[in-house]
């Protein structure tokens, strides 16, 4: 540790305040949305058009900016929501007045897509339920599913993909859970885990082989990153690397039937492979 | 020294990336699945498999001569609620 605490600067106090290190993850789900866009209609470009012209009198409840393209204001809500961190710090009791940059922040969030932001403030509240209420298996649930409607919601509610809606229940339960057991935070363990491992059973109703593929070349290392920092997350990395490649396995040897959920339910799972847009050389 | 490579989490995690090392390349020799962007997938997977083993080596280079429950012990309690905290939490951000 340096000897003299430097008082961070007003760019970086802003950054550091707002949390905007949480931009990765969330336009991450933008670029999601995005690569979705062509799907619901071949014409959508993320630059314009409006996913909701389909909705009737709703549209305006959705987007009441009706003319603006929804993939520009789901990536500009990506940056105004992020009002919501003061506001959390506020209700942790770390600041004494919520600042009104944030107010207003949030304030344009909403103006921008009502329905979304509604949703990813529901999410929020629930991942304070556990602070609010109590710490239990249940609440602790409910907080990963708030997760889930925080930065998965614009794929919901903006991108419209639906059929994600219980892949992505298991794997905020999985995600938010190997994270609540590596920071010791769940009063119960074995529930915790038992969560987990439903993210894996659960990947092959809903994927196919080279989805679940990416999905474990892409969770694994992203997961590991803290273990390698800190070597004492090492268990739970070596938990989620063998168990995504035993996944990996079954995707293998189920790769004729996969996703399941279509085999029962055909068309349960829409078609959802975008045109390439650049084709690879060879 | 030796202990630490025969910890039971060191060899559960060596175990998994080796699972990968061979299925990867295996998947891919053999065209076993079929998919637009089956190409992309696969050099994902072995940018990941590089980053993997960097990490399990560096996991192996920082420990090294530490007593291996190191491994299996997680967030030691005196922590910061989040990162960007100057000062250690005094509340558990938990059950107790």
């Amino acid at each position: 540790m340096e000897e003299q605490t430097k008082e961070p600067g007003p760019v970086m106090k802003f950054i550091q305040d707002y949390r905007m290190k949480m931009l990765i993850p969330e336009l991450l789900v933008v670029f999601g949305v995005w690569y979705f866009l062509p799907i619901l209609d071949s014409s959508f470009n993320p630059l314009y058009g409006n996913v909701y012209t389909g909705f009737g009198i709703f549209q305006y409840l959705f987007q009441p900016l009706f003319f603006l393209p929804s993939g520009l204001l789901v990536f500009a809500v990506a940056f105004t929501l992020h009002g919501i961190y003061p506001l959390d710090n506020y209700h942790e009791g770390k600041i004494p007045e919520l600042p009104k940059a944030a107010v207003i922040m949030i304030v344009i969030s909403f103006v921008l897509l009502p329905v979304l932001v509604f949703f990813q403030m529901v999410g929020y509240y629930m991942t304070e339920m556990t602070e609010f209420i109590s710490r239990n298996p249940f609440w602790e649930r409910v907080e990963s599913v708030g997760d889930l409607l925080f930065y998965a919601g614009p794929m919901f509610f903006v991108g419209l993909q639906w059929w994600l809606l219980i892949p992505v229940f298991f794997l905020s339960q999985g995600v938010d859970g190997i994270h609540k057991i590596a920071h010791h935070e769940t009063s119960s363990e074995k529930i915790t885990w038992i969560f987990y491992f439903l993210w894996p059973m659960s990947m092959p109703f809903f994927f196919d082989s080279v989805e679940i593929m990416a999905m474990v070349a892409l969770s694994i290392p992203a997961f590991a990153f803290y273990s390698y920092i800190r070597p004492y997350y090492t268990y739970v990395t070596a938990v989620h690397t063998f168990t995504f490649a035993v996944l990996l396995i079954s995707a293998v040897l189920l790769a004729p039937l996969l996703p399941l959920m279509n085999i029962w339910f055909p068309g349960f799972i829409q078609p959802h492979i975008p045109p390439r847009v650049i084709p690879w050389p060879f | 020294m030796a202990g630490n490579w025969t910890n039971k989490w060191v060899l559960i995690l060596i175990v998994g990336i080796l699972i990968q090392a061979i299925i990867y390349p295996t998947a891919w020799t053999l065209q076993l699945f079929t998919h637009e962007y089956f190409p992309d997938v696969f050099v994902i997977s072995l940018i990941s498999l590089i980053i993997q083993i960097g990490g399990f080596l560096t996991i192996m280079i920082k420990t090294k001569g530490m007593d291996p429950a190191i491994y299996g012990q997680g967030r030691p309690f005196q922590h910061k609620l989040r990162e960007e905290d100057e000062d250690v939490a005094t509340r558990k951000p938990t059950f107790d």
